[in-house]
Parts: structure tokens; sequence; C-alpha cells
């Protein structure tokens, strides 16, 4: 059996995750403590994939993101190759619509430490970016963890956003669930049984292991 | 010197206040719950804004509305002790005091100082109440603060822990020659440790409220307008003293 889709999937989450967390923290961060006003209207934006039909959000991406696109045209002017139907484009596709999945769990966490430790760190000579990389986030590591893993679980499934963005080009955009979908499609139940199994068993993990971080950070708080 | 002059509007009444320390000077904010002291030393230590106000500290400006001038609390180079539960806990107490620290013989020195050396490998979590804020305090000092403010300090503690931390800060005053700010609600801990005393109600001076509470107490004692403790029977001029 060809376990390639099943690789595609995992590199797919793993590299999605690390980069929108990398922009999702100091985001949250930002959106949590800064006096900001309208702030639900962002939250309001950055929740919308939890709505939308992944078809919808796929299509504007794929707008957004083709050739003529306000992001896919000057992506390609600067780097000669196209977004869409590549693996770059589907980790951008795949972190548009995870952010809400890695946003709620970064929000409550942030929102959980208290406002007179970072006080106490302005006080103290903390530039408030540096608030965030010193007392912040050595103080929401279960947060920053569940958030990481659920992006992770949400991308292992994705297939609509995908599909419409990547389409479903072996070994670069063919990930698990496009492969089980194709595979029904064929009547080729046996492997269709084979990754879908494998799916369950990673997102079963991963859920424990999101309920085994929320035990961890019960008991220390 | 501080200079510090604020005018601010609350919902339940405007804080009003001027007020001077000098280095070496510990001055006592008492007053009852609720009187705006928090919130005036909050506005010293840049942590809140006000409506009108200046604040100088060697001729060096931190505030002032007019000009638009406002320093944040990371440039005002101050040591704060908030009430409680402000240590890091993620750091040992070594790396608290640290914090904002890189001399670690200095930062050595004053856990010793305050007696919690002993304890520069545990969590905040593992730390008695009085323990904490006694690291609290080193954490403020470790950085050579111009002014230190403390906002009731002792107020979560045990009477005993009080009274030994109530010791310390009066050796760290001698040995730190800043202007020192403490917040209490406490009079015979004023008392014991200030030089002036400044009774705050309902954002304003009010020294008639202090002396009627103090003539139970200590009869042959007042404060004066200008915030300072006078025994009556060595002040001839008791009544222009208090006012």
């Amino acid at each position: 059996m060809d376990l390639t889709p099943l690789y595609l999937s995992a590199k797919l989450a793993l590299i999605s995750t690390f980069i929108l967390l990398s922009i999702a923290a100091p985001l949250t961060y930002w959106l949590v403590y800064s006096p900001v006003r309208g702030k639900y209207l962002i939250e309001s934006l950055i929740g919308l994939p939890l709505v939308l039909p992944p078809t919808v959000l796929g299509f504007f991406l794929l707008i957004v993101m083709g050739p003529e696109g306000l992001f896919g045209r000057p992506w390609e002017n600067l780097t000669g190759s196209a977004l869409v139907f590549t693996f770059t484009g589907i980790v951008i596709a795949a972190m548009a619509h995870s952010l809400p999945y890695a946003f709620q769990p970064l929000k409550t966490a942030f929102e959980r430490v208290d406002r007179r430790l970072l006080e106490s760190a302005y006080v103290l000579g903390c530039s408030k970016w540096a608030a965030f990389f010193r007392v912040v986030l050595p103080n929401t590591i279960n947060g920053l963890g569940a958030a990481a893993i659920l992006a992770f679980a949400h991308t292992m499934g994705e297939f609509g956003v995908i599909l419409m963005v990547g389409g479903s080009i072996p070994g670069e955009t063919r990930v698990a669930s496009i492969a089980i979908y194709e595979y029904v499609e064929a009547l080729r139940y046996r492997e269709a049984w084979l990754l879908s199994l494998a799916l369950v068993a990673i997102s079963y993990l991963v859920l424990l292991a999101v309920n085994l971080l929320n035990r961890k950070g019960a008991h220390d708080a | 010197m501080l200079k510090v002059n604020i005018i601010k509007e609350l919902p339940a009444f405007e804080i009003n206040v001027s007020f001077e320390c000098r280095s070496g000077e510990l001055l006592a904010l008492v007053g009852p719950s609720g009187a705006g002291k928090t919130t005036l030393i909050r506005i010293v230590a840049g942590l809140e804004q006000t409506d009108i106000g200046r604040i100088t500290f060697n001729g060096e400006t931190w505030l002032d509305t007019r000009e638009k001038i406002f320093r944040p609390p990371q440039e005002r180079n101050l040591g704060y002790v908030f009430q409680e539960h402000t240590l890091f806990p993620h750091l040992t107490v070594f790396r608290n005091a640290a914090f904002a620290c890189g001399d670690r013989s200095k930062v050595a020195d004053l856990l010793k100082l305050l007696g919690v050396w002993h304890l520069k490998d545990r969590k905040p979590r593992k730390l008695s109440g009085g323990e904490r804020q006694r690291v609290a305090l080193a954490q403020a000092l470790a950085k050579d603060p111009k002014v230190l403010l403390l906002d009731e300090p002792f107020s979560a503690l045990d009477v005993v822990s009080r009274e030994q931390l109530r010791g310390d800060l009066k050796k760290i005053k001698e040995e730190f020659n800043v202007p020192v700010i403490h917040i209490t609600h406490d009079l015979d801990e004023a008392r014991y440790l200030a030089d002036s005393i400044l009774p705050v109600v309902h954002g304003k001076i009010d020294t008639d409220w202090l002396n009627m509470r103090n003539t139970d107490n200590r009869p042959n004692e007042r404060i004066s307008n200008d915030g300072k403790i006078v025994e009556l029977h060595t002040l001839k001029n008791f009544r222009g003293a208090t006012g």
C-alpha cells in the first residue's frame, strides 16, 4: 500500500502547525492584551473558518492565491512559481483553515495569565514583547500545546479546502483524506480502510494528548 | 526627590493629591480601603494614566500631562512590590530575584540579606507568603531602583511574618538611599516604619481623619499637615502643626 498520502498529511500538519503557531501566538497576545477597539471584529474574522463550508473558504483562497490573485501574483513574481496546486499552497490553506482552532486555546491560556505578572515585568524593565517571551509564553505552555495539537489534528483530517486549493497531485497535494475519497470512488475499499484506520488512530492519540494536557493544566493550577 | 501632583477622576470621587518624598525617606500612604491609594502609586509607576498631573524625580520628568510627557514603567526604573502573587511562577527564587539584574553576586547578597538564600532553587508555589514577599522585595531591589513602591506588601501575611518583614524593610530603608512610598492601612506599621505619614481619604489628603483615629491609641501624637508624626509633649507649636 502507498503510504505517501499519510506521509504528506503528517508533513503538511507539522509544517503548517509550526508556522501557524509562530503567527497565531503573537497575534493572539496582541489581541488579548492591547487596548485596541473593535477586537471583536478581528476575532469574528479569525473564527470564520469554523462556520464557513470548507468549499467556500477554499474557493476564496483559490481566487486570492491564484495566478491573478491578490496574494498569488506577487508570490509568483517573487518566487517564479505558482501557489495553487502546490505543497506550499496547501500549507497556507491549511493554516488559514486551522487558525481558529489554534486561536481559541491560545486566547483562553493568555487570558488566564495574571495581568499583575505582566505589570511586574514592565516595572522590572521588560518591553511588551520581552514580557511575551519571558513571562506569557512560559506560563502558557499547556495552552500552546493544546493549540498545536488541535491545529495538527485538524490539518491531518483536512479535505475540502485542500482539494480546492491543491487538487490531488500524487506526492505533492494528495493527502490522506483526499486519497481515501479517491479510493472509495474507485471502490478500493481495502486501501480506504487502512488509511481511515490510520487517521482514526492518530486522531485518537491526539485527543488523548489534549485531555492529558488539560488534566495536567487543571492539576498545576 | 520625588515630586507627585495628580488629579484623576474616578467613578466615585476625584483623586487630588500632591506630595514629595526625599531620598532615604519612607512615606506611608494610609487610609481606608478604596481611598485611591493603590491608584495613586500605580500612576507613579506608570501603570495607570491620570487626567492631570506631573511627576518628577530629581528633575527628570516622568509625567507631565500639560507637556504630553509620559515615560512608561520600563523607563522609570522603579521597584514595585505588589500586595501578593507577582513572582513569576515558572522561575526559581534566584531567577525571580535576578529577573532584571545580571549581577549574580548582588542577587545572592540580597537574598542573603532578606534571609531567603536557602530557598534559591525553589519555585514560588513552594514558598510561604512571607518568603514570597521577601523574594519580591529582593527582585525589586536587585535592579537598583530610583524609587521603591510598596503596595500593602504585608497585608496578606500572618502577624509573625509581618513583624519580621517590617524589620527587614527598616534594614533595607537604611541601606538603600531611595524614596520609599509604602501603602498600608495599619497605623502601627506606618508609625513604626515611616518618616512621614500621608492619610488619603476619598482621594484627598486628610490629616484630620487620621488624627481622629489616632487619638484613642496615642493621645500624645499627631500627624502634621506635611505628614510628619509629632509628639505633642515635644512640640511647642502643636496648633500650627495640626493645622
